[in-house]
């Protein structure tokens, strides 16, 4: 139903006088609200275009700031820079910045050789490209690393392999001259008939007749698998999946939205670049900081348009209902969008780059913006019923809803500002673009709205003011009482609530770089989640690895002289030792060990039937299996399965024939380079005993560690850190912008008990929303932890609105327009956002799910709790209260 | 006999004067170690030869196995077989002498087990070439069933000792890597009086 201008007016309960009674004093804090905005409001009426076009130059001025808008996915960066755990990742960062700026391609296959060849080529691959990266390092494809690894090994472990490499000497010569079915089975035959001569040497073959087997069954299903030499050789076998990684540090170019961009590109093509063969046999992820914060940024920014869409179209049918015509819900649109364009230019020339949690301000001005402009509009729509001028009406309508205006926005703007003042700058930075986005939205309800309205007649034909439905007497009896149970029990539960400062929860699962950094973190020996101690020298560095040694919780801390093989001169010896078996296998003449005969798989397996062990039985097992079913094609096949990896096996052997003795000087660069600082400090690597990804063992982990190295950084430190500063940031700020909220509200309303019928809700909404968290296991994190902030900016609002309205009655506050543009500021937040948490992003899905119940929860004890508290004060003998 | 031991005497002299050389002329020291090297070998697998097909005077087996244990004394360095063979595994002082005593008749035995079994062709040196400051001897020793076995010697020059075989491989395979190997695995399963045992046969 539309109303016209002077038609009659709804049955609605009397207000009190909207000016000052007759004989009060002057309460000069909300009188000079109402008479401010009410001149502002005339002001605009009386010359519309102008406003607007001064609108129009301040969005100009503000595209200058949107432009300069970056953004930075950082999360470090999101706490204060002079935070101990701050300083210390700043001074880890600036003594060793390749651990920081780095991509980490990481290649996973169940068998090390595919692995160990694609990470040989991508590395090639890449090196090529010095052009997009500073140093590329893949320490199993590294020359002198692969020369030198044997020294690596323990003893027993490197005798062990030295004697399965003597005792295959001759079969890897002869593989090597015939690389070929018959020729692989002659070489098996010879090593066989040798090894039934030496005690054990049937065993010590093992391995090769397992994986021999293996090969022939994974045939016989038509599926390819090559034949993992070095297993077989290391004696590991197939067990486990083996991960290689290359280090990349990318030139970042900071003129292009995303810095490693070109770099993952390269790297991007290098993959698909790869030998079809070899890619098949490995899986490969990109990951690392620089990786992590692209794919992130590329989340962000991808799904931003999306949600902002989403976010205006159901806003939009809400606003269409509520406001009665799709001009008037465009009206309030575009006040909105006024706001985010204004809000956006303050933020691009205050802060510049946008955060993880700054980002948010679009949803909280979309919230907080769309609540002025409706309560403006709803009570226009009063008054419009009363008045037959548009612009008396929009004058009228002003002073009404000046003061509860201009406190809504003060009290706002102020709990706002309360963050700046925290350790966590993230939420500082959010607050200080809330707090400017609120009175900018003020700013432009109160500029938009009149101006558009006097300007074009058709946006003043909105609906009849229609009291919201009220619940049956005894339900709404019960109601109060239900918000205080929920509000208490929410209390109940706020003690377990806690922030989760990892940022890789903040992130898809599913996404690429987020797998790829779970495979690293799962696997103690490569895990980024390790700490770091700066040390002078040496003899430092070696007493802080033996205390961290010594604790439960570490299970290694390694330095330069770490990387030294120990014990090496047996180990030399050994390899000395085995040196003319390793140059036989390398480039030796095979020998014909057996009768020199035509060697066939039945008469392979007819040999391996009477040798001990599983793996010769599987073998001659799949040998007559085979010969069955034998062809040239499939001997072929077959033999590029077996021989895909073992040039490169060669070829590592006869790199292990220049293995020297290593020092320090001798480590290769890049390596070198992550444990020596350029000014000579040495960095202590701390690797922790367990899966430290969740957060108890983590704290175990990082508070054993600063109990004996109190200077150690590094992620782990960083979200240990961070999820106190956060705690305790979120709490003082909150603190304070009560108490702030109080004062101010107390200054202009003079009546504690009012602004109490204020705050008592949002406290009580707060503790349902901490609570819902803690029963829904959403902890806070950078992503949700703006729902505090708006839960303040919408409680507020809410509160000052629905207790100001009904302070001013006599009769129920749910006959005016109030509370139904409170509940439509609300839902209109909740359609557009609450969305969000259908989102497979568990940081955006965690804020939408919270920002709906915060939402919600704000409303529902606003409404049930704040006119019965008016409603009780009324009731209370002393002065009358108060009203506007 | 007498000619055998005349050539032994012109082949120490041979190689003393090789030694002296070499610390005169260290450019030609390569060559000279490689000679002497060989010289040893050459020595090795022909007297050797000669001890298991009773070329030596000897009749039975025992005095045959008696003679190539005298031969291989001479060529080996027994203290680097000790030392490899027994690893880090502990020995009391009379274990470890009882293992010295035994060594040259198990690897006499060890010895005429691989090669004794095609005598009648002799052995022959085919090259020889410098490996980490040693010296590999290839050679080809006829065996009954098949084509010769390509044998490697590994010759080190000890200081005041002369050149001696410190490990020697067939197509590849370390004698001293597979015995280390299987004698750990005895020790860790009979002990060293069980490693002993095996031994002495």
């Amino acid at each position: 139903m539309q109303h016209s201008p002077g038609a009659d007016a709804p049955v609605r309960p009397p207000d009190r006088p909207p000016d000052r009674p007759p004989g009060r004093h002057r309460d000069t804090a909300r009188d000079t609200a109402r008479d401010a905005v009410g001149a502002w409001v005339a002001a605009v009426a009386a010359r519309p275009r102008r406003a607007l076009a001064g609108v129009a130059l301040v969005l100009v001025l503000a595209l200058a700031g949107v432009l300069r808008l970056g953004i930075d996915t950082d999360s470090s960066r999101m706490l204060a820079g002079d935070l101990p755990f701050r300083e210390r990742a700043d001074a880890l960062d600036a003594a060793f910045p390749r651990l920081d700026e780095t991509i980490v391609v990481a290649v996973r296959s169940d068998i090390p050789d595919a692995a160990d060849a694609a990470t040989a080529a991508l590395a090639r691959a890449l090196a090529r490209r010095g052009d997009s990266f500073r140093f590329v390092f893949a320490p199993a494809a590294d020359p002198y690393l692969v020369a030198h690894g044997l020294l690596y090994l323990d003893r027993a472990a490197l005798e062990a392999r030295l004697a399965r490499l003597g005792r295959s000497a001759n079969l890897l010569a002869t593989l090597r001259a015939e690389p070929s079915l018959p020729g692989f089975l002659r070489a098996l035959d010879g090593a066989a008939g040798l090894a039934a001569q030496a005690p054990g040497g049937a065993a010590m073959l093992e391995p090769l007749y397992a994986e021999a087997a293996a090969v022939l069954a994974a045939e016989r299903r038509g599926q390819d698998r090559p034949f993992g030499w070095s297993g077989v050789l290391g004696g590991a076998g197939r067990d486990g999946t083996a991960i290689r990684t290359i280090n990349l540090g990318p030139r970042l170019d900071f003129s292009a939205l995303q810095p490693a961009g070109e770099a993952l590109a390269v790297i991007g093509r290098a993959i698909k670049g790869l030998d079809p063969d070899l890619a098949g046999a490995v899986e490969i992820g990109v990951t690392g900081d620089l990786a992590l914060r692209a794919e992130e940024l590329d989340s962000v920014v991808r799904r931003l348009p999306l949600s902002l869409a989403l976010s205006v179209v159901l806003a939009g049918l809400l606003l269409h209902r509520a406001l009665g015509s799709a001009a008037r819900a465009g009206l309030a649109l575009g006040t909105l969008a006024v706001t985010l364009v204004a809000t956006a230019g303050f933020a691009g020339a205050a802060v510049g780059a946008l955060n993880l949690v700054s980002i948010a301000f679009v949803v909280l001005m979309v919230g907080l913006g769309i609540d002025y402009a409706i309560h403006f509009i709803a009570r226009f729509d009063e008054h419009r019923v009363e008045v037959s001028s548009r612009r008396v009406a929009l004058v009228r309508s002003g002073r009404a809803l000046g003061p509860a205006l201009v406190l809504s926005a003060a009290t706002t703007a102020l709990a706002f500002l309360a963050f700046t003042t925290t350790d966590f700058a993230g939420m500082a930075q959010l607050g200080l673009i809330g707090a400017a986005g609120v009175l900018i939205a003020l700013a432009s309800t109160l500029t938009v709205i009149p101006a558009s309205v006097t300007l074009w007649p058709g946006l003043d034909a909105g609906p009849l003011p229609r009291p919201l439905r009220q619940p049956p007497p005894a339900i709404g009896r019960a109601l109060p009482w239900l918000a205080l149970a929920l509000g208490l029990g929410g209390l109940a539960l706020a003690p377990g609530a806690r922030f989760d400062a990892d940022p890789m929860n903040l992130r898809d699962p599913d996404a690429a770089s987020v797998r790829t950094h779970d495979w690293l973190a799962a696997d103690p020996e490569l895990t980024p989640m390790r700490l770091s101690l700066l040390v002078g020298d040496a003899g430092a560095a070696r007493a802080a690895a033996a205390r961290l040694e010594a604790l439960d919780e570490v299970r290694e801390a390694r330095w330069l002289a770490d990387l030294v093989p120990r014990d090496q001169q047996a180990k030399l010896e050994l390899i000395d030792l085995a040196y003319p078996s390793i140059l036989h296998a390398v480039e030796g003449p095979p020998a014909v060990l057996g009768e020199g005969g035509a060697v066939t798989p039945e008469s392979l397996a007819a040999r391996l039937a009477g040798q001990p062990g599983p793996g010769a039985a599987a073998l001659a097992r799949e040998l007559s299996a085979y010969a069955g079913r034998r062809s040239p094609e499939r001997d072929e096949a077959l033999a590029g399965n077996i021989f895909r990896h073992f040039p490169m096996l060669i070829d590592r052997l006869g790199r292990q024939l220049e293995a020297k003795e290593v020092t320090p000087e001798t480590l290769p660069e890049p390596l070198r380079a992550r444990y020596v600082a350029a000014d000579g400090r040495l960095r202590v690597e701390i690797v922790p005993a367990a899966d430290i990804r969740a957060p108890g063992p983590r704290a175990a982990f990082v508070e054993a560690v600063a109990a004996v190295a109190p200077g150690a950084a590094g992620p782990s430190d960083m979200m240990h850190g961070a999820a106190r500063a956060v705690g305790r940031a979120m709490l003082e700020a909150t603190l304070l912008a009560l108490v702030g909220c109080t004062l101010l509200g107390w200054a202009m309303l003079r009546d504690a008990a009012r602004v109490g019928a204020i705050l008592l809700p949002l406290f009580l909404a707060a503790a349902v929303t901490v609570g819902a968290g803690v029963l829904l296991g959403l902890p806070f994190n950078y992503a949700n932890v703006l729902v505090l902030p708006l839960l303040i900016g919408l409680g507020i609002d809410s509160g000052v609105h629905v207790a100001l309205r009904a302070s001013r009655m006599s009769g129920s506050v749910f006959g005016t327009s109030t509370p139904r543009a409170v509940l439509y500021s609300a839902l209109t937040t909740v359609a557009a956002f609450g969305t969000l948490g259908l989102s497979h992003h568990p940081g955006t899905a965690s804020m939408g799910i919270l920002l709906a119940i915060a939402v919600l929860a704000a409303v529902f004890m606003t409404f049930n709790l704040t006119p019965a508290l008016i409603r009780a004060i009324r009731r209370r003998p002393g002065p009358p209260l108060a009203g506007p | 006999m007498q000619h055998r031991a005349t050539g032994r005497v012109a082949r120490l002299a041979a190689m003393s004067l090789v030694a002296a050389l070499t610390a005169w002329a260290p450019a030609h020291g390569g060559e000279a170690a490689d000679e002497a090297a060989r010289a040893v070998v050459g020595d090795l697998v022909g007297e050797a030869h000669a001890a298991m097909a009773g070329e030596a005077g000897a009749n039975d087996e025992d005095a045959r196995l008696a003679e190539l244990e005298r031969v291989i004394e001479r060529a080996f360095a027994f203290d680097v077989w000790e030392r490899f063979l027994l690893g880090d595994h502990a020995f009391e002082p009379e274990q470890r002498a009882r293992f010295r005593a035994l060594l040259p008749g198990f690897l006499a035995r060890l010895y005429a087990a691989q090669f004794g079994k095609g005598l009648d062709d002799a052995p022959r040196l085919v090259g020889s070439r410098a490996v980490r400051g040693d010296v590999l001897v290839e050679a080809r020793i006829p065996r009954a069933d098949g084509p010769p076995l390509p044998v490697a010697y590994r010759v080190r020059a000890f200081e005041g000792r002369g050149p001696l075989v410190i490990d020697v491989m067939v197509a590849g395979v370390s004698f001293l890597m597979l015995k280390r190997d299987e004698f750990g695995a005895l020790i860790e399963r009979d002990g060293v009086e069980g490693l002993l045992a095996f031994m002495r046969g």
